[in-house]
């Protein structure tokens, strides 16, 4: 009885339910069900008409149903890609947009890599949009060449005399008209595409993390005198103007497939136990209890684990409770403990002379520099040497779906196939390839939807005991990760110590500027050929040092102490704990010289016109110089990805607990041309949030490698309660795009410290705020 | 026998053991994904149903206490302000992932049902209990307000 209640149920309920779960799921139904509300979207277009579809190259595909559908490369992470991406080649293509839908990309970096990301097919680093805007934006117009071409040759016309408009091609010299779905016969796709070139472009500058940007294929060049045009932007109809994001209605019903929530035929259940260090290697297995669970298949005996394998989630995850393993260090995190870790980086911070680093960046005189930099010269040079030195402790990404993945290994074929929420596929097919023995481009990864990420998606996790899984059962594994494995096993954003020296004159000029910034690396851990091309250094942990202020001589020096405990990039990479300390610096230097700390920035950065602008304009929507009773104004700003932003918080202490209360933000952004200004604005909104809660209650605490923390009780994230109403203004200039995916998070943590700083006296100096910490001020400051 | 009320349907999940909490019972053996598992210790919200129309968190409930009880999902959320809450949330463009946002609808739908024109503070409380960590709470206050509000 309960089987057909069940089945019918679904049946009616949900017709993606039903489709996966009577097995008629090819990845293809997988994707057209969740791939944005695609197949709700087709349906406006009525009936299909007879016909092949015509792909135009790599990216679009038009169906003769009128549907155009575009190849997305970045994933969907709730920043708007699938939308803007399709944007970008319904924009050119003058595409009814109500036609568009989209499809993943499969993992191909030959066809499918970022541009500006060193051609990886990776969603990172405040890049998609801009990496792959000038390349969807020649799709779509290659795609419209062909219809237009199409068009000329039935009608027996010149180009010249054809427009399109929302899927149409027009003549109006005979009044004719057809869809782009009835030219598809006529269509010729040729071999080789004429030039395609945006004369209103501004190029894309150069980045402090990714270097010189990759050229485009659409800039203006000598030699293209008759190349086809691209629109500019006062042509748009699409872009620089709000449209809704087509990924929002699946999420509000409940009809969004995850990839948790994904099931694939014959497909068996696993959990994994791990020990108490998650690099533990299993010592004694006692399963008999769970070997007699009904519908437990199998426990496995991994490299660092258990995994019970049920032939449903209830059987795995009763038998995992059933589950007894003693464990023995696999690693030597054992040895790991964060307060130990950040004495030690900061001891080396404070050493330039016994432990040098590696310059990364001099800007000036390095010999002058030292000098100025070095404490006898105080008063003989006018100079004062100023200092400020934080640490910031390790932080969960903390992404609400917990890692998981599905595997299909096919033994046979010596291939596999998974269902995996990723960042980076490529990674992915790695993993799995590494421990099945086969080769990576035999791994085909069928991209899911991620409830967050924020950067932990960026290597694997879940797949890695799949692929361990398959290799002795042979069906396809679904692995979920509870949320204490998910916070146990996680790879944490970097620990950090950023010390500056700041050589300052009597007017408060900074002559001299030194950054010593000590932290393990990613790119030391999983990309050695990146660490080396960066001078053994990683540049996530030190491009935060890198300024807009106007200083004659600055010195980067980062030092890699290579830990026990993994670390992986979280959104604003190394940029966020950096500029904690630079931006809490300069308001200790403008406060020492009773400067207005606007002011200060105004005049330090007055040859940087970017920076002064939103300045100013976020400090008129903050009334900057209003005194507010029992509360701070702090700003801070920020240049990152080409974007610069400030922001200003305003802030209040309770003097008893030692809470920091944010009760309002405003934050003022030039993005270069604002693709999609309400996105934008949702990205600042929200990574404000993220970095909020960072900066005033995120660790992850270890002792002797054990993470304290197990579940959201003692890892809070901010809540409702204590989220600040924030005003943003995006202003829309006319440079290249910019990255606006992380900045956020970077610039609310040091705008938050400085107006503590005026509260309390005196700055904090490491991340998170914790009351803690500002009782501890207010205790000294009474004893003294 | 496990029978309940799902959405508006009596259903049996005759062969789930009782102690196993509804989430799963929901998302495994109904198959109905649209509720999530985020924490599995009544800390997040994703999992957030309505049992008799109160906001719960089905991963702290045992199938057990359902036995006979009108379970509803985000999948069957009906009434007064379904249509509404959901409309707002699209207008106000609120989920990013969206992965926190089908019990924050239904933590919503409840508060709504219980107080039709609430206040800051009684949103603030009504929500406190759903996290999310693409930080759209701002989007989430200003959905609640324009759904009350009728618009």
């Amino acid at each position: 009885m309960a089987e057909v209640a069940s089945l019918g149920f679904c049946s009616r309920l949900s017709r993606r339910a039903f489709l996966l779960q009577t097995g008629a799921a090819s990845c293809g139904v997988l994707f057209a069900f969740h791939g944005e509300s695609g197949a709700a979207r087709a349906t406006v277009l009525g009936q299909a008409s007879v016909g092949v579809p015509l792909s135009f190259n790599s990216w679009v595909t038009l169906h003769p149903t009128g549907r155009i559908e575009v190849v997305v490369p970045g994933i969907e992470l709730g920043q708007g890609s699938h939308s803007t991406l399709a944007m970008f080649v319904a924009e050119e293509l003058d595409a009814d947009w109500s036609h568009v839908t989209v499809v993943a990309a499969p993992a191909d970096e030959a066809r499918f890599g970022n541009p500006m990301f060193w051609g990886l097919q990776i969603t990172a680093g405040s890049r998609t949009c801009l990496g792959y805007f000038d390349v969807l934006r020649l799709a779509g117009a290659q795609a419209r060449y062909v219809l237009l071409t199409a068009a000329a040759r039935l009608w027996n016309c010149p180009i010249s005399e054809l427009q399109t408009a929302e899927s149409f091609v027009l003549h109006q010299p005979s009044a004719r008209r057809a869809p782009y779905s009835e030219l598809i016969r006529a269509a010729h796709v040729p071999e080789k595409f004429p030039d395609f070139v945006a004369p209103a472009d501004r190029p894309q500058l150069p980045d402090d993390f990714f270097g010189d940007p990759a050229p485009s294929p659409i800039a203006p060049r000598p030699g293209l005198k008759n190349a086809i045009r691209l629109k500019s932007p006062n042509q748009y109809r699409l872009l620089c103007r709000d449209k809704p994001r087509i990924d929002i209605p699946p999420k509000v019903n409940g009809n969004a497939v995850y990839g948790i929530d994904i099931r694939i035929p014959e497909m068996a259940h696993a959990m994994i136990e791990t020990g108490s260090v998650p690099s533990d290697i299993p010592d004694t297995i006692d399963d008999a209890a769970v070997r007699r669970i009904p519908g437990v298949l199998e426990v496995v005996r991994l490299p660092y684990g258990v995994a019970v394998v049920g032939s449903d989630f209830f059987a795995a995850r009763a038998g995992r409770q059933k589950l007894r393993v003693t464990w023995r260090p696999g690693t030597k995190a054992h040895t790991y403990n964060s307060a130990q870790t950040l004495d030690e980086f900061s001891r080396i911070a404070g050493d330039p002379t016994g432990n040098p680093g590696i310059r990364v960046f001099q800007h000036g005189d390095p010999v002058r520099g030292r000098a100025l930099l070095s404490r006898q010269e105080y008063g003989v040079a006018g100079t004062e040497v100023v200092s400020f030195e934080a640490r910031s402790e390790l932080v969960y990404h903390a992404p609400l779906e917990p890692q998981n993945a599905i595997l299909l290994f096919n033994k046979n074929a010596q291939s596999a196939e998974a269902w995996v929420g990723t960042q980076w596929p490529k990674m992915e097919q790695e993993a799995v390839a590494r421990v099945l023995g086969i080769k990576a481009a035999d791994v085909k990864i069928n991209s899911a939807l991620v409830g967050g990420s924020f950067g932990r998606r960026q290597e694997p996790g879940a797949i890695i005991d799949a692929a361990h899984i398959v290799r002795v059962i042979p069906r396809p594994i679904k692995v979920t990760w509870t949320r204490e494995d998910d916070l146990k096993r996680n790879p944490f954003r970097q620990a950090l110590v950023c010390r500056i020296d700041a050589a300052v004159d009597a007017s408060g000029v900074i002559k001299a500027i030194r950054h010593r910034v000590v932290a393990d690396s990613w790119f030391a851990r999983l990309f050695p050929d990146f660490f080396a091309q960066y001078k053994q250094s990683d540049p996530g942990n030190w491009v935060g040092a890198l300024n807009s202020y106007d200083i004659p001589i600055q010195t980067i020096e980062a030092i890699t102490v290579r830990k026990t405990v993994d670390v992986c990039y979280m959104r604003g990479i190394g940029v966020a704990q950096v500029k904690f300390s630079q931006e809490s610096l300069i308001d200790q230097i403008s406060s020492r010289h009773g400067q207005d700390p606007l002011q200060y920035r105004l005049r330090m950065l007055r040859k940087v016109p970017r920076a002064t602008r939103v300045l100013k304009a976020v400090s008129q929507m903050a009334d900057w110089s209003r005194r507010r009773d029992g509360r701070a104004l702090g700003l801070a700003c920020i240049p990152y990805s080409n974007s610069y932003s400030a922001l200003i918080a305003e802030v209040s202490l309770d003097r008893g607990t030692g809470q920091i209360h944010v009760h309002h933000v405003w934050s003022c952004i030039d993005a270069g041309l604002a693709l999609q200004p309400d996105i934008i604005s949702a990205q600042l909104e929200g990574g404000i949030i993220q970095g909020l809660s960072i900066a005033l209650m995120e660790r992850a605490t270890l002792k002797d490698g054990v993470v304290q923390e197990s579940n959201f009780h003692e890892y809070p994230v901010l809540r409702m309660s204590h989220a600040p109403k924030i005003d943003i203004q995006v202003l829309s200039t006319d440079n290249a795009p910019t990255g606006i995916g992380e900045i956020g998070v970077i610039q609310i943590a040091p705008a938050v410290n400085n107006a503590v700083a005026i509260l309390l006296g005196t700055h904090l100096k490491s991340l998170p705020m914790l009351p803690e910490q500002v009782l501890r001020v207010l205790k000294d400051q009474q004893r003294l | 026998m496990n029978t309940f009320q799902l959405n508006g349907r009596l259903v049996d999940a005759a062969s789930v053991s009782p102690d196993v909490p509804l989430l799963w019972v929901i998302r495994e053996y109904f198959k109905l994904t649209g509720t999530k598992f985020g924490c599995g210790r009544g800390l997040c919200g994703a999992c957030t149903v309505h049992i008799n129309g109160q906001a719960t968190r089905s991963c702290l409930v045992p199938l057990e206490a359902v036995r006979n009880q009108a379970v509803t999902t985000i999948e069957g959320l009906a009434g007064k302000y379904a249509q509404p809450l959901q409309t707002a949330w699209v207008a106000e463009q609120v989920p990013q992932c969206g992965y926190c946002q089908s019990g924050q609808i239904m933590q919503a739908a409840a508060l709504l049902a219980q107080t039709p024109r609430p206040s800051e503070e009684q949103i603030t409380t009504a929500m406190e209990g759903n996290l999310c960590r693409c930080g759209t709470y701002l989007r989430i206050r200003r959905a609640i307000r324009r759904a009350a509000a009728g618009e």
